[in-house]
């Protein structure tokens, strides 16, 4: 189990992390560090996560990452609460599954159809709605 | 606690198969002497006997079920196939005795009369078992009630107009049953299929539901994530409205559909989809709780398929011709130029639209149609959708800032999607220093079609 100790204002406290590897929290130490001047979110949270749509380019080379450590890292945002490293995280991942067939998005995280095929037609079936043709 | 269930269930089902049984041979040898005496009677369909049948016949609905596994035929041919089927189940009883011999004597004669009555054997129990999955779902214990239920529904005559009945509506009436949704008849097979497939789902939500490896030992490693990770990616989809993928990923596998499913996820959409824009948003999303707990049973995913909306993701595209007479270069000479011309219509979420006449063709504008477009006949608007899905749009253009422009259309769907369609019903110009109401003509005009753009993403 690591701690980390994290300043918080007049005492510091230590913070047990026991999901977090020391590999992961150096990466997201190193993305806190690179956006410590960034403005605090507001109280509008929803309005400040829809503003940011796009992911800029430091963070897209900074989340250039195999799998197995996006997801770690997106762990590591969750548990450590830091909301905008979560998005962006999330957002790497949605792109990841983005236009994508359901047999690419199996291939992309190595899932196997566990439908009998008949429960596979019928939900198709009822997802064709969104379908654009 | 479930394991108890499922193998006492097994055990109430044997017996009930067995009881089964012995009540359709019976009730064959019946039939047979009936149809003796009544020749005129016409193939005759289970249910409409069992309402004629006296009250000794309670068990009529196991006996239902056996005709339902008979495609339809002539009733010479019923007969047989019931004998054949008869024969069949004695010999696979006699198999499960361990009497071989005389097993293989009864599938013999069996296979004689009917050379496909294994087919029809299997089918039955497949769909004896299917009833049963569908009992042991979450009561099993209710399963014997179940029957008995049915049996009761029978001889009540609650099932009426029974001949128009088909063999399949009553397996899925059943099916109904089996998911508790205590409804009449007369729904819609489109309801039946979501009934099938809300047991489906339910059905996933008891397993224990893992992520296996399409290519063996290789890590799979969104499995790390918790659900509420997950959830939190596919938010991100539903933030720029991209449900064409949301959906997708609900038939990757079980659990990705579980979790496509996440009514938090539709709710939002609802509430930005649907926002009542003359109210605060807190107020409008009160008023969308109401409005899906009374119209959408409490299913936002139902509210978001079902309900109206104007669609964001693209454009609305009327192509419109006509004839213009060209100049005459002598008297046996007499050109006509066919003129296209196109409107384009986009929508925002805040309530604004833009709109662009030109005779420019899609394939040039849409990617520049932004509201910084310029260009002759280009206008800005706001829009709205009452709840009749009339659509009403006031727009200016720059260029002539004395008209305000009104057009109303009724929002349509087509065979192709939703929504995709605005079918005009006025246009008219005001002028804004006299109030003048000049209604303009829609002669040449077509009705608007919606084309997604993969590139506007919607921005709520």
């Amino acid at each position: 189990m690591y701690f980390y100790k994290i300043d918080v204002g007049e005492t510091d406290q230590s913070i047990p992390l026991p999901n977090v590897n020391e590999k992961v929290l150096r990466k997201v130490l190193e993305w806190c560090e690179h956006h410590v001047n960034d403005p605090q979110p507001t109280n509008d949270d929803d309005d400040s996560r829809r503003r940011n749509t796009e992911i800029d380019d430091w963070d897209q080379r900074f989340l250039n990452v195999e799998q197995d450590m996006l997801f770690e890292i997106i762990l590591a945002a969750n548990y450590l609460d830091i909301k905008p490293l979560l998005d962006i995280g999330c957002k790497t991942v949605a792109n990841m599954i983005k236009g994508k067939s359901p047999e690419e998005i199996r291939s992309t995280f190595n899932i196997v159809n566990d439908f009998t095929p008949e429960e596979e037609e019928q939900i198709r079936k009822e997802n064709e709605w969104a379908e654009d043709r | 606690m479930k394991n108890l269930d499922s193998s006492s269930n097994v055990e109430i089902s044997n017996n009930d198969l067995d009881e089964f049984r012995k009540q359709w041979k019976a009730e064959i040898s019946q039939q047979k002497n009936k149809k003796e005496q009544i020749t005129q009677e016409p193939s005759v369909t289970s249910p409409s006997k069992v309402s004629a049948q006296p009250l000794e016949h309670l068990k009529e609905t196991e006996e239902e079920e056996i005709n339902n596994f008979i495609p339809e035929a002539y009733e010479n041919e019923e007969i047989k196939r019931n004998k054949a089927l008869e024969i069949y189940v004695m010999a696979v009883t006699k198999e499960q005795e361990g009497n071989l011999s005389e097993a293989l004597k009864y599938y013999r004669r069996a296979l004689k009369i009917d050379s496909h009555v294994d087919n029809l054997y299997r089918k039955y129990v497949q769909n004896t078992l299917t009833d049963q999955k569908i009992g042991s779902l979450e009561f099993s214990k209710i399963f014997s009630e179940h029957l008995e239920e049915h049996r009761e529904d029978y001889v009540n005559g609650n099932k009426n107009n029974s001949n128009s009945i088909t063999h399949q509506d009553d397996i899925k009436r059943r099916d109904r049953r089996g998911s508790r949704s205590k409804s009449q008849n007369s729904e819609s097979k489109k309801h039946d299929d979501e009934d099938q497939l809300t047991t489906l789902i339910e059905s996933f939500k008891d397993m224990q539901l893992t992520l296996e490896p399409l290519i063996p030992y290789n890590p799979i490693h969104i499995a790390k994530l918790p659900n509420e990770s997950i959830i939190s990616i596919l938010e991100q989809l539903v933030m720029v409205g991209d449900i064409t993928s949301l959906e997708r990923f609900g038939l990757v596998c079980k659990k990705f559909l579980l979790l496509s499913r996440e009514p938090s996820l539709w709710k939002y959409l609802c509430e930005k989809a649907y926002r009542y824009i003359n109210l605060e948003c807190n107020e409008s999303n009160k008023l969308l709780a109401k409005d899906v707990e009374l119209l959408y049973a409490n299913d936002w995913r139902r509210m978001y398929i079902e309900r109206p909306r104007i669609r964001l993701d693209g454009v609305y595209i009327s192509t419109c011709h006509y004839l213009r007479p060209g100049a005459a270069e002598n008297a046996w000479h007499q050109p006509i130029h066919l003129i296209t011309y196109y409107r384009y219509l986009r929508f925002y979420s805040d309530g604004t639209c833009i709109l662009l006449l030109t005779t420019t063709e899609p394939i040039n504008i849409v990617k520049h149609f932004t509201p910084e477009y310029k260009s002759k006949g280009f206008m800005k608007g706001t829009w709205r959708l009452n709840d009749d899905q009339i659509l009403t749009i006031s727009a200016t253009d720059r260029e002539s800032p004395k008209f305000t422009f009104c057009l109303s259309f009724d929002l349509k769907s087509t065979s192709i999607g939703k929504n995709n369609k605005l079918a005009w019903i006025v246009y008219t110009s005001i002028n804004n220093q006299t109030d003048e109401y000049t209604e303009i003509g829609l002669r040449n005009e077509k009705n608007y079609l919606f084309s997604k753009v993969k590139s506007y993403s919607i921005i709520w």
